[in-house]
């Protein structure tokens, strides 16, 4: 981790660990306009990319810190928003912009002239549409695919597992201008998506490491038989679970944030495949621990394990990645099935596993 | 617990090609591939490796070893095991012995064997379970008795692997009374297998393979210079080691060679989609198995002991071992004859060796134990 990364994540903790101290834990899983105006001060929605200290590290530490805390709010959407405008010279204005790209919808071009486009098409499960002034999305084009901004006109509301808002935004016979349309070069989709996953993949682990942190203090105070829980060899293996499938999560997304660029979108992939195998036994062994109490509302428990039941699936599920990895790295002129599941190797570098955008 | 990762440097993956052209080198000269530490051992092979000064690659430089680092010898360990080389013969030495006398050894015993173990020119095999002292390993009761210069060695011990070989068994063993304290008074002594009073007798593997072996002590004279580091601070310096013993590649790797097979084999055909999602799951385990090792290797070059981390990584890698058996199993279908050669063969074998996997170096039910009570030491230490 970098000294800004932590300085980011330790001060993100302490402002939402304030808030849930003062406010419960009700208020951090909805959206809260206050709390957002707060983060917005500090500057966490508008973290910029193109600062030179700034970069991978410091976008999953924050995702990180949404994570541990379950974060109702879009911080995590807003620093994708901005890596990819910022890749795709696409000035921002200031306000809530959401990137749409987690499920591949891509827009259709109606019309093209100087002024810029009319496009068309619906973009599913776009994170937070309702609050944002505007969406960025990909738009198939003569010249390529572009990365367009455009204003959420028509939003209709959809939710994922955790009640996080995933909208329906059909887009109408809209027109685009032309500064609203990205430069052709900057990321294509599947980088976008893998940096999708990598960002979902670091916040479960902050959710990962919080439950954890529960598993163990709960197999210590509850009492059955007269004993704690944690005193039966059953329990201490769930929670042995539990804080293994985090450690794995986490890393496999610190080993992508190390990995050099050209393999990067390799090893996103895997991390959400990593995180696809793992949030599902830790979601097991979490509830059992807590038995009938872990699975009621009151609860704080679901609050993480619900985000990771969507988490897993959203910017392409452990299946497309995993299919993504074995089409990638199974190929007639392959140097052998251990050199490329350890690059550098050019042959892998070849196949297009890497990013064309720096963060 | 965290992981934190860090790629191969550019003289690492100097290294690492280097290991790679070596094991082409050797597969021209038709060496046979074998699963991880299960393989035969090759003495001829592991003199080959140290030749080229791959054995007990940490050994400091001023105790006659390379003075390289433990993410070195993770590089080239790596590297032989998913090349399915015969490393057993060395690997003990390699991996746990030579550490023991770094850190505990006195300077004859270091003088004696270091530069031995560097050359390939002397084998150990580890004696620690016993017939009724298995994951309670404190309960040893093979016991050395004062005499002239020494001690009188009597017991036995079982399932010690590449006794059949091996020159010396580091035997743990108890040399004076327990008093209610079982790890304590518990001491490591080096015993020559030639020595008169062992006895060394194959225990077969459900595979029929003699991997492991049941030594007999009858009154066997050990001299006072053998007693590996303190006597009496046989546990401590048992347990101190773990992390060397749990964390390595050795822990994922034993069917990598079966998987790069069926690659071979895969790789020019046009693959069906389930075969690519199932394969590219498989391939994402392995990376993170991977990066977290290395981690460990890099942990103990800072000189810490995330023996905790290490038995994390050991029980997630040998359950994915086993999966990816079954996945293997799947992909290549039908009935598995062990006598085949080629893939199937592999297969069979890794079939019906995998029950090991999860039981060698401590059972994966204990190894949670003791991720289980360094969660709660932290915990509290946090309260
Ligand atoms: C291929 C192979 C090579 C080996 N090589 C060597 C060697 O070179 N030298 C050597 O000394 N030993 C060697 N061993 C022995 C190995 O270390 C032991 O098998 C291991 O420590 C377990 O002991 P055990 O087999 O007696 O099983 P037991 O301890 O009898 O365990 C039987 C079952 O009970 C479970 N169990 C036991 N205690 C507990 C507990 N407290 N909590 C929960 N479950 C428990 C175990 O997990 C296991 O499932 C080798 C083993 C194998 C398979």
């Amino acid at each position: 981790m970098s000294d800004l990364s932590r300085e980011l994540f330790t001060a993100l903790n302490d402002i939402v660990t304030a808030r849930a101290a003062r406010d419960g834990h009700e208020a951090i899983a909805t959206w809260s306009p206050d709390l957002w105006s707060t983060l917005d001060d500090q500057g966490y929605t508008s973290i910029d990319p193109d600062e030179p200290e700034v970069g991978l590290a410091e976008f999953c530490a924050v995702a990180t810190a949404v994570g541990t805390h379950a974060l109702g709010l879009p911080l995590v959407e807003a620093g994708l928003a901005a890596w990819l405008a910022s890749a795709a010279d696409l000035k921002l204005p200031a306000g809530l912009v959401v990137p749409a790209v987690s499920t591949g919808d891509v827009l259709t071009v109606v019309e093209q002239d100087d002024d810029g486009l009319v496009v068309e098409g619906t973009l599913r499960r776009v994170p937070w549409a309702r609050h944002a002034e505007l969406v960025l999305a990909f738009v198939e084009t003569e010249s390529g695919r572009r990365l367009v901004a455009l204003e959420p006109l028509d939003v209709t509301e959809g939710a994922n597992l955790a009640g996080e808002p995933r909208d329906t935004v059909t887009v109408e016979r809209q027109r685009v201008g032309a500064a609203q349309v990205g430069s052709t070069e900057g990321v294509d989709l599947r980088e976008a998506r893998a940096r999708g996953a990598l960002l979902r993949a670091a916040a479960a682990a902050g959710a990962m490491d919080t439950i954890a942190e529960l598993v163990v203090e709960y197999a210590g105070q509850r009492h059955q038989f007269g004993q704690p829980i944690g005193a039966f060899q059953a329990i201490q293996q769930h929670v042995v679970t539990v804080a293994q499938a985090a450690a794995a999560t986490r890393a496999a997304v610190e080993s992508t944030v190390a990995a050099a660029p050209d393999h990067r979108v390799l090893a996103a992939a895997s991390a959400k495949v990593t995180l696809g195998i793992q949030a599902g036994r830790l979601a097991r062994s979490a509830h059992q621990v807590f038995g009938a109490i872990g699975a009621t509302e009151e609860h704080r428990l679901h609050l993480l394990t619900r985000r990771l039941w969507s988490w897993q699936d959203e910017y392409g599920t452990q299946h497309e990645w995993s299919h993504f990895l074995g089409e990638r790295l199974v190929f007639p002129e392959a140097p052998g099935l251990w050199e490329v599941l350890t690059p550098p190797h050019p042959a892998v570098t070849a196949r297009g596993v890497g990013e064309s955008a720096p963060w | 617990m965290r992981f934190a990762a860090e790629p191969l440097t550019e003289d690492e993956l100097r290294l690492r090609d280097e290991v790679r052209e070596f094991m082409a080198q050797e597969r021209a000269n038709g060496l046979g591939v074998g699963l991880g530490i299960n393989a035969e051992a090759d003495m001829e092979f592991s003199r080959r490796v140290a030749a080229r000064g791959w054995v007990g690659m940490t050994i400091p430089k001023e105790h006659g070893g390379p003075g390289r680092t433990a993410v070195e010898r993770f590089v080239v360990v790596e590297e032989m095991l998913a090349a399915g080389a015969p490393i057993s013969a060395h690997w003990v030495g390699d991996r746990q012995t030579a550490q023991m006398f770094v850190r505990f050894g006195s300077e004859e015993h270091q003088r004696e064997f270091l530069p031995r173990i560097v050359a390939g020119d002397v084998w150990f095999c580890l004696g620690m379970s016993e017939p009724d002292s298995g994951s309670d390993l404190a309960s040893v009761r093979t016991r050395a008795t004062r005499t002239e210069g020494g001690w009188l060695l009597n017991g036995q011990k079982v399932w010690t692997s590449g006794a059949q070989y091996a020159d010396y068994v580091v035997t743990l063993c108890r040399t004076s009374p327990a008093e209610g304290r079982k790890h304590v008074g518990l001491s490591q002594l080096l015993v020559d297998l030639r020595a008169d009073g062992v006895t060394v007798s194959p225990i077969r593997l459900l595979n029929g393979f003699h991997h492991f072996n049941e030594v007999h002590f009858d009154d066997v004279f050990v001299p006072d210079s053998m007693v590996l580091g303190q006597e009496g601070d046989g546990w401590h310096q048992v347990t101190s080691e773990l992390a060397h013993e749990r964390s390595g590649p050795d822990r994922f790797l034993s069917v990598m060679p079966v998987l790069a097979r069926l690659y071979e084999e895969l790789r020019h055909r046009d693959l069906p989609d389930d075969v690519l999602t199932s394969l590219g799951r498989t391939f994402s385990t392995y990376m993170t198995l991977r990066s977290m090792s290395l981690s460990i290797a890099r942990a103990l070059d800072r000189g810490e002991t995330p023996a905790v981390e290490a038995a994390l990584v050991k029980d997630l890698g040998t359950q994915f071992e086993q999966e990816a058996i079954e996945q293997l199993r799947t992909l290549v279908g039908g009935e598995l004859d062990p006598t085949a050669p080629g893939l199937e063969g592999l297969l069979a074998d890794a079939v019906i060796t995998a029950p090991t996997f999860t039981l060698r170096g401590g059972t994966n039910e204990v190894l949670r134990t003791v991720v289980w009570k360094s969660l709660q030491r932290s915990r509290k230490e946090s309260a």
